[in-house]
């Protein structure tokens, strides 16, 4: 009996030549061989006869799919990695020139510079709510209700420029303590402030310990602040706007 | 750049469609369950993409079907069934394919059907089935199973024959029990 392996091997058509011919001379002259070559052959061909391909045409489809899905995260992951330092410039370039036209705007204020506006005022002294409100109205061109609500003390007034705008400020004092409101007319607050939560007509930020709480009158920017919670600010501001909630 | 990638594309799948049933089938015969034998293909498919800027250009159908083994062997018999199930201690024992008479095996092969040959491939130990797969069903070369498989050549021999021999045997005893042989034959 011929060694079983090559009796496999050619059945699998893997020998050549030389083996391929003393192979072959073998199983002509053994029974045996000849026999077990005959049931490998036999075994081959029923298998490859009787296993077929599976169905494939779905998971065909679902493969398709997948390489799809491939080339279009390719495609976006070239075009970022190629052009990241360009898309990242423009973001930045944008970013610079929102915050330096922000900055430059002619009307616009910062929260921010609230005590630098103050200490560059001159006083021109205390007066009595009616005449203090008549001074912002001739001098801030805007109405309030000084005296009307609540009753205020006005400790000081001030006036002077800050940045080109006419800045006008009034030290109030009620029982609970001290306060300012500053008019700006032709100015708005831009920087440092946010929208107080459920009121679209005053806005809050924060000055070191003190809070601020800033709105519009028309073209009047005016500035509430102290040391106090936003929400006593809000209330002080609706006196000061005569606004009943 | 984008164009040529689609033209890759294209080229792939051109390829990979001619060659995806017998991926699926090497698929199934070896994970013997049908979602898995498509979790496995698709995954095949996938990894062959992106890596066909490496294909050499000359066997694809040997080069798919080496990563969808190398896949299964790495991956899906670690998880699912841990270590092999034939014993390869006794590799130099080869048995042979061939009964004691002629008619057992006439009426073994013809009376057969394709059902039955795939349950009878079924039971085959894993290492010998997958050499069985790759030769006899898809018809690779002994050095394509070997690099396929990532064991030697003579292995590769040595676990062909064991497992025909071994399919024989599955084939006899399916056979018995169906009625195609009389016990005594």
């Amino acid at each position: 009996m011929i060694d079983r392996l090559e009796l496999h091997a050619l059945a699998d058509g893997e020998l050549e030549g030389a083996e391929r011919q003393r192979v072959s001379e073998r199983i002509a002259n053994c029974e045996e061989s000849a026999a077990e070559f005959q049931a490998i052959m036999r075994l081959k061909q029923v298998v490859a006869e009787k296993c077929h391909a599976p169905s494939y045409e779905e998971s065909w489809q679902e493969c398709r799919g997948r390489l799809a899905e491939i080339d279009s995260t390719r495609r976006i992951e070239s075009f970022v990695g190629r052009y990241a330092w360009a898309l990242c410039s423009m973001f930045l370039v944008f970013i610079l020139g929102a915050g330096i036209l922000n900055r430059s705007a002619a009307d616009g204020l910062r929260a921010g510079d609230v005590p630098a506006m103050m200490s560059s005022l001159s006083s021109v002294g205390s007066a009595a709510p009616g005449e203090a409100r008549e001074w912002i109205r001739k001098e801030g061109g805007v109405a309030t209700s000084l005296e009307s609500v609540r009753t205020f003390q006005v400790i000081d007034r001030a006036v002077g420029l800050h940045e080109g705008h006419k800045v006008l400020a009034v030290r109030l004092r009620d029982d609970v303590g001290d306060f300012a409101v500053l008019v700006v007319p032709g100015a708005r607050v831009v920087d440092g402030v946010a929208p107080v939560s459920g009121r679209s007509d005053l806005s809050s930020g924060t000055l070191g310990r003190a809070s601020c709480v800033t709105w519009q009158e028309g073209p009047v920017a005016l500035i509430l602040t102290g040391d106090r919670r936003v929400d006593e600010l809000c209330e002080l501001a609706d006196a000061l706007r005569g606004v009943q909630r | 750049m984008l164009f040529g990638r689609r033209g890759n594309r294209d080229a792939f799948e051109r390829q990979a469609e001619k060659v995806f049933p017998s991926v699926l089938g090497t698929a199934l015969r070896l994970t013997r369950n049908r979602d898995e034998a498509e979790d496995l293909a698709q995954e095949a498919i996938v990894r062959a993409y992106e890596a066909f800027d490496r294909f050499d250009g000359t066997n694809f159908k040997a080069w798919m079907l080496r990563i969808v083994t190398n896949l299964y062997i790495n991956r899906y018999r670690q998880r699912q069934r841990g270590p092999q199930m034939a014993s390869l201690e006794d590799e130099n024992i080869i048995e042979p394919v061939a009964s004691e008479g002629e008619e057992p095996d006439r009426l073994l092969f013809d009376e057969m059907v394709g059902g039955e040959v795939e349950d009878a491939l079924a039971k085959v130990p894993e290492d010998f089935r997958v050499a069985v797969v790759l030769s006899d069903i898809e018809g690779l070369s002994y050095q394509e199973i070997a690099d396929a498989t990532g064991v030697p050549i003579g292995t590769v021999r040595s676990r062909l024959a064991r497992g025909r021999a071994a399919l024989r045997r599955a084939l006899e005893g399916y056979a018995r029990k169906e009625g195609y042989l009389k016990v005594n034959e």
